[in-house]
């Protein structure tokens, strides 16, 4: 036995393996804080930075402290954080590469908080947004380049009114050139004055002449059809370009209505004054409505991303996967949101992007009574992530936000600021296939506002937030989950859009009355042209008409009275002859 | 010249040929597969409880590793080939539902490529080591003993280095 079986051998395998035990667990918490750094690295695609990461055995759980995810499409902000995460983990299943966590969690979690210094981006964002040059009355464009740039109406309208013409004016001349000459009218007539009119004594000649007369009477029918096709091709193409003439005579009107606020002021600036106003904040907010799946949803880790880190190692073939066991469940959780002093409490239940595995959706659960800062906050949700994409439910009722000093917006040109108002939120969101789809209002009561502008414009619009003691904002959330599109809308855009246009520069003014013209000379000299090839149809619809009136009053010419009187007077001289009168 | 000298010393020590072609066989494995995989942690215990030549397996962990580099992609094919199997699916869907299926790692081509690969050189490995080492000391221990090259060698300060130690 001893010739096989090495005894010190053994106790060095156990002193080796001790070492690496040893090393593996005074070093463990470094290796956990490696490990999820650059896991959600991965995932986010940006800077992840934990201060500290504890663990302990019975049971066997981590804690992670002071954990930063930075924006990758903000750097100098964190996407998300949170003060304390604790995380109470099944250890069996980790054997299967399952995080099985029974109970989570995370205090003090804060969205789109400044960094202390930017974070690095390693995967850039899907899409910059560049921010609009707003508020720059400087930078008015020239008429042109507004007649150039926009859809215009009278544009349209003139497209139209040409493709109308172009496909009825081929058709309209080419069936006048098949009408009747006025020569070949009257030859007809005479023609026809010939035929009723001769008495025919020979029974012969009489004969030929009727089968002139219905030969005559064949092309009349003919060239009778000819001019009733001309009318009705006429009558159709007056009858389409018609209501297009009128169009395009209304178009200038229409269109200067929409052009004068690009003069005024910035378009888009007057279109979207709310969502301008609203600024930066606008942005936390929505972060704040769709905070449920921004928690939840970096949670559950990227294995495609994983998969391709690993490739250079070999590939990872995957077997179906036995075990009911999700990949990561968080079976309950505990999440407490930190807005200004206040904390928000929120339960979640069953957190997972294997909904199919466990046969229940996540829930979450917001029911907040009075406090200092809100009279209450109640968020009910539930959401289930399969094969065909997200499908998601969430209604939010919030009253008597309490906002204070709440700077909005702080450009070069314009700053706003709520000195104080009470905010409330009621609405609803759907996400189905990963697209969603909600609405709510926001309104702001016992509103007061701070604001100052630069320019003519901004001065304007200050003025207007100044005055304002509540407002009522429509926000519609629409777009797919990763990329949502948040519109707000309001009756302030309107009434901006009024107040600018009455306060104009005498440059502003003279513009305007510039563009009036050009649209309408535009307009006018489509118009003058079309006009007149209409008044030509209706002149050859006029002849056509009288042409037509002729021809029926020639085909109503009875040859048969001829032939008839000539059979009489046959029979006359036969009974003269039989009775000897 | 201190992998050289290792091996001369394992030679031409009184070590049997099969604890010296066991050595190669196992440090083989060692040296073709990934390091840090739970395979390597039994042939580990094999080399440390068995009367396994330290030695051989130390100089053919370094060569095997070596080879490993030029023989990786190899060996990733096989590992696909084999997991990739049809009529091997079953065992390997039943063994990744193991704990020690995930422990293992053998779903990773280059991890299942090695030691397929180590495996099935292992018997050839171990007979033609054990053939050699036996064919050396019969015939070519006494003349190298002679050959002037090894008097250098053992006269260098790598080779006496090595036997103060022990090695």
């Amino acid at each position: 036995m001893n010739k096989i079986i090495r005894w010190p051998g053994l106790l060095g395998f156990f002193g080796i393996v001790g070492l690496i035990g040893t090393v593996f667990f005074l070093f463990l918490d470094t290796w956990i804080k490696l490990a999820a750094t650059n896991g959600l690295e991965l995932v986010t695609g940006a800077e992840v930075n934990i201060e500290s990461v504890s663990h302990s055995f019975s049971p066997f759980g981590v804690t992670f402290e002071k954990v930063q995810l930075t924006d990758p499409n903000n750097p100098s902000h964190n996407q998300v954080q949170a003060d304390k995460l604790t995380a109470q983990i099944a250890l069996a299943p980790l054997l299967l590469d399952k995080i099985i966590i029974d109970d989570l969690t995370m205090s003090g979690v804060a969205f789109s908080q400044p960094r202390e210094s930017t974070g690095r981006v390693f995967r850039g964002p899907e899409a910059t947004e560049k921010r609009n040059k707003i508020f720059d009355p400087e930078r008015i464009p020239s008429v042109d380049e507004i007649l150039a740039r926009s859809p215009l109406k009278t544009t349209k309208a003139m497209e139209e009114v040409q493709a109308s013409y172009d496909f009825h004016n081929e058709n309209v001349k080419t069936k006048y050139a098949q009408l009747p000459s006025q020569e070949k009218l009257k030859e007809y007539k005479a023609k026809l004055e010939t035929l009723t009119q001769t008495d025919y004594k020979d029974p012969l000649k009489l004969a030929e002449a009727k089968k002139q007369f219905d030969t005559l009477r064949e092309e009349l029918k003919q060239d009778k059809q000819k001019i009733e096709d001309f009318t009705q091709a006429a009558k159709e193409a007056q009858k389409d370009l018609g209501p297009k003439l009128a169009e395009l005579r209304l178009a200038p009107e229409q269109d200067y209505a929409q052009l004068q606020s690009l003069i005024a002021g910035d378009q888009a600036a007057i279109q979207d004054v709310t969502r301008m106003i609203l600024g930066d904040k606008a942005a936390v907010w929505s972060n704040y409505l769709l905070s449920a799946y921004k928690i939840a949803v970096p949670l559950m880790g990227n294995s495609e991303s994983e998969q391709e880190k690993q490739r250079a190692e070999g590939k990872w073939i995957a077997f179906s996967d036995d075990a009911e066991l999700p990949d990561i469940w968080i079976k309950k959780a505990d999440i407490s949101l930190q807005w200004q002093q206040e904390v928000i409490a929120s339960k979640w239940l069953n957190i997972t992007h294997q909904h199919d595995r466990i046969g229940k959706a996540t829930t979450f659960n917001i029911d907040s009574s009075a406090s200092a800062l809100w009279q209450s906050l109640k968020v009910d949700g539930d959401f289930r992530l399969s094969d065909v994409g997200l499908a998601a439910n969430q209604q939010w009722d919030l009253k008597g936000i309490k906002l204070q000093q709440i700077s909005l917006m702080e450009e070069q040109k314009l700053t706003t600021k709520v000195e104080q108002a009470l905010m409330g939120s009621r609405g609803s969101l759907g996400v189905n296939n990963g697209i969603m789809k909600g609405s709510g209002n926001i309104d702001f009561k016992q509103l007061s506002m701070s604001a100052t502008g630069t320019n003519n414009v901004t001065k304007v619009i200050a003025e207007t937030l100044t005055s304002l003691n509540s407002l009522n904002i429509k926000t519609d959330i629409a777009g797919s989950f990763d990329q949502p599109n948040v519109s707000f809308s309001s009756d302030l855009d309107n009434q901006l859009g009024k107040t600018l246009l009455t306060n104009l520069s005498g440059d502003q003014t003279s513009k305007l009355g510039e563009l009036r013209a050009k649209l309408d000379a535009k307009a006018q000299n489509a118009l003058g042209d079309k006009n007149t090839q209409m008044t030509q149809w209706l002149d050859w619809q006029n002849i056509a008409q009288g042409d037509l009136g002729s021809v029926e009053n020639m085909l109503s010419a009875q040859f048969n009275n001829a032939l008839e009187k000539e059979k009489d007077k046959l029979k006359d001289k036969l009974k003269d002859k039989l009775f000897g009168n | 010249m201190y992998v050289f000298a290792k091996l001369l010393k394992a030679l031409h020590s009184d070590a049997g040929p099969w604890s010296l072609a066991f050595g190669i066989m196992l440090g083989m494995i060692f040296g073709l597969t990934p390091l840090i995989k739970l395979h390597n942690l039994i042939i580990l215990f094999l080399v440390l409880f068995c009367r396994v030549n330290l030695s051989t397996f130390l100089v053919s962990w370094g060569v095997f590793s070596v080879l490993a580099y030029l023989l990786d992609p190899l060996m990733m094919n096989l590992g696909e080939v084999i997991l990739t199997s049809e009529s091997l699916q079953g065992i390997w869907t039943s063994f990744y539902n193991t704990g020690f299926g995930r422990l293992s790692q053998f779903y990773n081509t280059l991890t299942m490529g090695s030691l397929a690969l180590s495996l099935a050189l292992s018997p050839l490995v171990l007979i033609a080591s054990r053939i050699l080492v036996v064919k050396y000391r019969l015939h070519v221990m006494a003349w190298m003993d002679e050959w002037r090259v090894l008097q250098v060698i053992k006269s260098s300060r790598v080779y006496q280095m090595y036997q103060s130690f022990g090695g």
